[in-house]
């Protein structure tokens, strides 16, 4: 072959792992295709979802809903919560570190249940499945919020504080005008990630069966026998949301790269 | 030269026996001087002796660990109402201009007289106006900081701070992150305030401008005042083998 070396011999390197991978494809794809079981498929009857559609796109909403409601209140409890930990005040700083920390290295999962169950009997506060569901997703939601918002906050130029106090702006102006602002220009494409993040986790939530899409399928293949078509359907669902939010996101962070100068 | 300057009223900063520590370090010591209305007061000295500290005590952003400092009607150490108070009376440039950089001119201007001092909207925009037509730069009020030259940001800079109507401006070397050719259209701009009578603290490593406009020049080292002299004794005659030494390598 002709030309540099080093061109030469990185063309050859690609082109033989190309090859490879495409024979280890092959191989994989033939090896599935024996191992499938056609008649299964063949035999499949997605009518299934198109007769329990209202039921499905009801949990679906249910799903959006608790979705958003972390979004809100995560978002807000979240700011609040970075703003506190800004406090000079340490044992407020510390209470914010420790409700960050707790929530978010614990599972989901266990935090549901322990608020589900555990938490009314020590407050005598019955919730409902899905007021548990809402809390503990909105208070998981607010620790993740309220770190990407405090790195929001502390990526914010120092110069522009002292700007804020040197003029000697009222505390609620310096943050809603000054602090904020840039701030959320650099928190919005975490914060759409984490969202997304939340839109899947929600299914958790069907362990307390709070009628959001996860729990809705399950109940219909229970009196249908139909789980191989309901559950690949949700699926679909999920990915087909998932996908156009994480596209967004990548729109979002394109505008505001643009608009950064 | 203009009336205001070199009449000299009644005390405005008050500065007795001041100490700032960082930890254990002592960035100023025992610092005690005085300002009258009207003074322009020029600061010198090399870095990291304290000038920036120095002038940061005097609208609170750095609080002080002995000794008060008298403001305007104000006795520092104290409280935030009232330092927020008094910065409101007290104009800041820095070295990094600090323009809000998602606002435009126009709404850096206007942000503090709307939401500190209680002006209408029409009001901020009259004033807003007014002042970047004094610092030369009317045409540039809907652009956006990043739009502008370092020059023009100081320049806006210096116009947002004018805008609360200070009574007093503490410069903190507004110059020095400028390409030279910008300088003299900011020192122009200080040097107009000073001929308006403005009572004014300078840090800068301009000496030609400090000779020319000061009253006073200050030499800071190692958190000290060791000169206070009018300009033609501080740079004719250096008193302070330090000053001497700092001098002859600048000049
Ligand atoms: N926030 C701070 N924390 C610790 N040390 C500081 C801080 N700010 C200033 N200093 C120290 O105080 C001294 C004086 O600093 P500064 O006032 O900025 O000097 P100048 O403006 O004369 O260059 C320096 O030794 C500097 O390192
Ligand atoms: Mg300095």
């Amino acid at each position: 072959m002709l030309g540099y070396g080093g061109q030469t011999e990185s063309h050859d390197r690609t082109w033989g792992q190309n090859a490879l991978f495409a024979a280890f494809a092959i191989g994989l794809a033939g090896l599935l295709a024996y191992q499938v079981n056609w008649e299964l498929i063949g035999s499949l009857d997605f009518s299934v979802v198109w007769e329990y559609r209202l039921p499905l796109l009801k949990g679906l909403g249910t799903t959006l809903f608790l979705t958003a409601i972390a979004g809100v209140l995560g978002i807000f409890f979240g700011t609040i919560l970075a703003i506190l930990s800004q406090s000079p005040f340490a044992p407020l700083r510390w209470a914010v570190v420790a409700y960050v920390e707790v929530f978010r290295n614990t599972p989901l999962l266990v935090q549901l249940i322990w608020l589900h169950f555990a938490l009314p009997a020590f407050t005598g506060i019955n919730t409902t499945a899905l007021e548990s569901g809402i809390l503990a997703i909105t208070l998981q939601a607010g620790a993740y919020f309220t770190e990407i918002v405090r790195a929001g906050i502390e990526a914010v130029p120092k110069g522009q504080w002292e700007a804020a106090y040197a003029l000697g702006l009222p505390d609620w102006t310096r943050w809603t005008r000054v602090i904020l602002p840039p701030a959320l220009r650099i928190m919005i494409p975490p914060l759409v990630n984490l969202i997304i993040s939340f839109f899947k986790a929600s299914a958790i939530l069907s362990i307390l069966q709070v009628s959001e899409l996860m729990t809705v399928t399950n109940r219909i293949s229970n009196v249908t026998f139909k789980p191989i078509e309901l559950f690949t359907a949700t699926a679909a669902i999920y990915f087909v949301l998932g996908y156009i939010m994480s596209q967004a996101t990548l729109r979002i962070e394109r505008v505001l790269q643009r608009s950064q100068r | 030269m203009t009336e205001g300057r070199g009449k000299r009223g009644q005390t405005v900063v008050r500065c007795v026996e001041v100490t700032k520590r960082f930890g254990s370090f002592e960035a100023l010591r025992k610092v005690s001087v005085e300002v009258r209305a009207g003074e322009v007061v020029c600061i010198i000295g090399p870095s990291g002796g304290g000038k920036s500290t120095f002038l940061r005590t005097l609208n609170g952003l750095e609080s002080i660990e002995e000794g008060e400092i008298h403001v305007l009607d104000v006795r520092l150490p104290a409280g935030k109402r009232e330092i927020e108070r008094l910065r409101r009376e007290v104009g800041m440039v820095f070295q990094s201009f600090n323009l809000f950089l998602h606002m435009s001119v126009r709404a850096n201007l206007t942000l503090a007289p709307t939401t500190a001092l209680g002006l209408s909207k029409a009001e901020a925009n009259e004033r807003a106006k007014r002042l970047l037509t004094r610092v030369g730069i009317e045409e540039q009020i809907d652009k956006y900081p990043g739009q502008l030259s370092g020059g023009q940001q100081q320049r806006v800079a210096i116009a947002r701070a004018l805008a609360m109507e200070p009574k007093i401006m503490l410069f903190d070397e507004p110059t020095s992150s400028l390409d030279p050719e910008m300088v003299n259209e900011v020192l122009d701009v200080i040097r107009g305030l000073a001929e308006s009578g403005m009572t004014m603290l300078v840090v800068t490593h301009e000496m030609g401008f400090a000779r020319e406009v000061a009253d006073r020049v200050l030499f800071i080292t190692d958190g000290q005042i060791l000169v206070d002299a009018p300009p033609a004794e501080f740079f004719g005659r250096p008193t302070d083998e330090r000053q001497a030494a700092f001098l002859s390598k600048i000049l």
